[in-house]
């Protein structure tokens, strides 16, 4: 009777050793998501920070937020490279308004030190093209604080994930695979052997690519970039990026499928209505290039047309006209 | 009265800056070399060509832009200058171990008494040195004497004849026979008194006074001479004649930070040649700390049994001497090492030096502002040796940082930069340069994604100013269902190369979601065949 007292906390407390009854009222006494914790702690996980990324159902889905010092893996097909990217840059926005917030929480010094991110393009022979700081300033991601290995074999690359992973001070680390064929077992010993880098310093890793077999990640994601022409229509909509998310595989969570929004430079993903477009598409395209206006009689016409696309910056209200339905309306 | 053997060769360089600098150029213009003083160009020194046409030194700038207009200028850059000399002194070692530089009159002293039969005697060490450096385009005017002032004067104000006769001819006899006053006073004679090395003032003094060559002096009384001129006249009179000994300072050429080892037996397994690198790299490290120097690229060199010779260099983000990153740095330098039939020698050398003054190690930091500091410090030294790692692991140029460039040109408008490991986040937060800002509505489109080369993509539109309704990129359709634009960018017509054409810029969604940013190269109100091409990919 002594045993039952005790709560179980290792992994020898097994049922053999409990008779049904009690093991019936140990279920009573803890309920599934602790039972899951300890099972991660026996796993040899430390409990690590979790970042909320903003949408209710989502993180539910992942266990109370993306996992903080792990390995992710974020996948996407090659032609919608760029969606894969704008997603990551999503996630490290939101990481470096977390790490912001938690310095001033801490620190009130302030300790204005949030990291390095050491991003790993994938070769630009393969048509992915390399960062551009003026778009990543524009999304939301200072460029000063990225450092960029640029090397074009992607098994040198991932063979110095571990190495950066381990450096003091680095935040997070962005590793594009360029769609590197590997077995399953490579992988494996990859995210193992990143993971116990990561968990050294608290660094998140992610890695980008064309999805591949492997298991072993914290979670692993397929994203698609999803097309929405009520927000693209709306002028203030034009900041805005939404992806079709789908969430495969979550440690310690379930799989999850959503669309989500994220406004360039925002601290918080938002949910979209899935609408299903695919089907009205075609009618919607002819419409937005009919939107467009006639031909221009001239140079002096273009280039009203393009003050009207984008005003000269030098005004100092820019216009406010605020989204009919503004994101945060739409999550609801 | 010394009459010790000394043979001391005194090389003037006279156009040794110009030649330096036309080096760089090849214009066939004039070049002179400036200076402001008192806010006027003076020039200071000239080219060959300058001097031929009567542009000296100490003229005005503006005198000798009226004598020759398509004269070329540069500022003087005496550092620039002293660095060569030494460099020429340093090289002139393979005459003598006693060579120095004369800054201010451009020259170099070498005293290569007792090592001229090396060069079959004084006149193929004349001949060897004036071949060498003539290949290197140096105009040179040599001079030997018995005495440091009279290679001084002979080089300076003797005639070409003298100059030779002294040094090929006469020279070997003064140095086989006793010492000659008597020659010496012979040649020195018809110089003019500034052959002596004495300062414009006391030259401008005896001037006035009519005595105008050496030799006008040599037979005077002494006592008067040296009341009236003071005393530094007849000491550079007696240096010059033998009678007062001269010597210079010889310059020792810097130590090289260099580690060899060589084996009784040829190595060969991996763990010999490993502890071979651990050696290197510790003693490398220690001669470091002895000489206060950092480096910041390690040779590791390597010789087999049949002689071959093999290096690999290391580099280093910024100058260090710390051997714990040397160690993790040549970590994987083993690698490169085949040993065929054994290793003879291996040696580690470390180049780019620079001194680095000893780090304050594990000071107890006091205040909360101080810890951030302390903070910051260790990671930006993180940082430094992750680059470092990186580097070596990956090649030189692997690791960039993004900077901002001030072009409105997309593809010129960012450079790739080496980190600076002092700086990797010292400059964050600002946004000095960037173009785009998260709050700003009115900022024109980036992508966050740029092709290096814009590939050439199949466009359907409307018309011939219309975005594309559709195109095909990598053999798949995307139909558009979203775009924005034109933004007009025209090419820098003042560099451009003929033939480049203004680039209308559209933001593009295809029926996926994906966007791109494709640009039309042509413009159709001018008639031109439009081309397509895509250049980036927004989120």
């Amino acid at each position: 009777m002594q045993r039952v007292n005790q709560p179980i906390s290792t992994a020898e407390t097994s049922g053999l050793m409990l008779s049904n009854h009690q093991i019936r009222n140990e279920k009573n006494k803890y309920d599934l998501a602790r039972l899951r914790q300890e099972m991660a702690l026996v796993d040899g996980h430390k409990k690590g920070a979790r970042l909320p990324l903003g949408i209710d159902s989502l993180d539910q889905a992942l266990a109370g937020g993306l996992a903080l010092g792990r390995v992710h893996l974020l996948s996407g097909a090659m032609q919608a490279h760029g969606a894969v990217s704008g997603f990551t840059i999503a996630l490290l926005a939101v990481l470096q308004h977390h790490a912001r917030q938690q310095a001033e929480t801490t620190s009130p010094a302030g300790a204005g030190d949030n990291g390095l991110i050491v991003w790993c393009p994938a070769s630009q022979r393969g048509g992915n093209g390399m960062l551009y700081g003026h778009g990543l300033a524009a999304a939301g991601l200072d460029p000063a604080r990225l450092l960029i290995v640029d090397t074009p074999s992607p098994s040198r690359r991932l063979a110095a994930l571990d190495d950066i992973l381990r450096t003091e001070g680095v935040a997070a680390v962005v590793m594009e695979y360029d769609g590197v064929q590997k077995s399953a077992d490579y992988w494996m010993r990859l995210a193992r052997r990143a993971q116990l880098a990561a968990e050294e310093n608290g660094a998140t890793a992610f890695l980008l690519g064309a999805p591949i077999g492997g298991s072993g990640f914290e979670t692993a994601w397929q994203i698609k970039p999803a097309a929405d022409l009520d927000i693209w229509s709306n002028p203030n909509g034009l900041q805005h990026n939404i992806w079709d998310l789908s969430l495969q595989r979550a440690r310690g969570g379930r799989p999850y499928i959503c669309r989500a929004g994220w406004q360039a430079g925002g601290d918080h993903l938002y949910a979209v209505d899935h609408v299903d477009i695919s089907t009205n598409a075609p009618v919607q395209a002819e419409l937005a290039i009919h939107q467009w206006p006639a031909k221009a009689a001239g140079s002096r016409q273009i280039s009203a047309k393009l003050a009207q696309a984008w005003p000269v910056a030098t005004d100092q209200t820019p216009p406010q006209t605020p989204l009919q339905t503004p994101p945060q309306a739409i999550a609801q | 009265m010394p009459a010790a053997y000394r043979h001391i060769l005194y090389i003037r360089f006279p156009y040794l800056v110009a030649s330096r600098l036309q080096r760089a150029s090849r214009l066939d213009v004039p070049l002179l070399l400036i200076r402001k003083i008192n806010g006027a160009d003076i020039v200071v020194a000239g080219c060959a060509k300058a001097a031929m046409l009567g542009l000296n030194a100490g003229m005005r700038l503006a005198d000798a832009r009226a004598l020759c207009p398509q004269v070329r200028t540069e500022i003087c850059d005496p550092a620039a200058d002293h660095a060569d000399l030494q460099h020429l002194a340093l090289w002139a070692r393979r005459y003598s171990p006693l060579t120095a530089v004369d800054h201010q009159f451009h020259g170099i002293w070498l005293d290569v008494a007792g090592g001229e039969h090396l060069f079959g005697g004084m006149r193929g060490l004349l001949a060897d040195c004036a071949k060498r450096l003539h290949k290197s385009r140096l105009r040179v005017v040599m001079a030997a004497a018995p005495t440091c002032g009279a290679a001084w004067a002979l080089a300076h104000y003797g005639r070409p004849s003298q100059r030779l006769m002294t040094a090929v001819k006469t020279a070997p006899e003064i140095t086989r026979s006793s010492f000659s006053r008597a020659r010496l006073r012979r040649h020195l004679a018809p110089l003019p008194i500034a052959a002596l090395r004495l300062n414009a003032a006391i030259t401008d003094h005896m001037q006035r006074a009519g005595l105008r060559v050496i030799g006008d002096i040599i037979g005077l009384a002494r006592a008067p001479l040296a009341a009236r001129f003071g005393p530094d006249l007849l000491l550079r009179l007696d240096q010059a004649l033998g009678d007062q000994d001269e010597s210079f300072t010889p310059i020792s050429p810097p130590k090289p930070l260099y580690i060899c080892r060589r084996f009784a037996e040829p190595i060969g397994a991996p763990d010999d040649v490993k502890a071979m690198i651990r050696q290197l790299a510790r003693d490398v490290a220690a001669l470091l700390e002895q000489t206060g120097m950092a480096t910041r690229r390690l040779r590791l060199g390597w010789q087999l049994v049949d002689g071959m010779v093999f290096a690999h260099d290391v580099h280093l983000s910024r100058p260090s001497r710390d051997v714990h990153l040397f160690h993790r740095l040549l970590a994987n330098a083993s690698d490169k090492i085949n040993p065929e039939f054994g290793l003879e020698m291996g040696w580690m050398e470390s180049l780019d030096c620079s001194p680095l003054a000893p780090l304050d190690t594990a000071l107890p930091r006091l205040t909360i502002e101080r810890q951030n500091d302390a903070i910051y410090a260790t990671h930006n030294e993180a940082y430094a040796s992750l680059v470092d790692r990186l580097v070596a692991r990956l090649g030189y140029g692997a690791v960039v940082r993004l900077a901002p460039q001030s072009c409105w040109q997309p593809e010129a408008a960012q450079s790739f930069d080496l980190p600076d490991p002092h700086r990797i986040l010292s400059d964050c937060g600002q946004k000095a340069g960037w173009l785009g800002n998260p709050a700003s509505r009115t900022a024109p489109p980036r992508p966050i994604r740029l092709l290096a080369y814009p590939q050439p993509v199949d466009v359907v539109a409307l018309l011939p100013d219309h975005p594309p309704a559709q195109f095909i990129w990598q053999r798949r359709v995307h139909k558009v269902i979203h775009a924005t634009g034109p933004e007009r960018i025209a090419p820098a017509w003042w560099q451009a190369p003929a033939g480049t054409r203004t680039r209308d810029y559209f933001r593009l969604r295809d029926d996926q979601g994906a966007g791109f940013w494709l640009y039309r190269e042509g413009l159709p109100e001018r008639h031109e065949t439009p081309a397509w091409f895509l250049h980036g990919f927004f989120a």
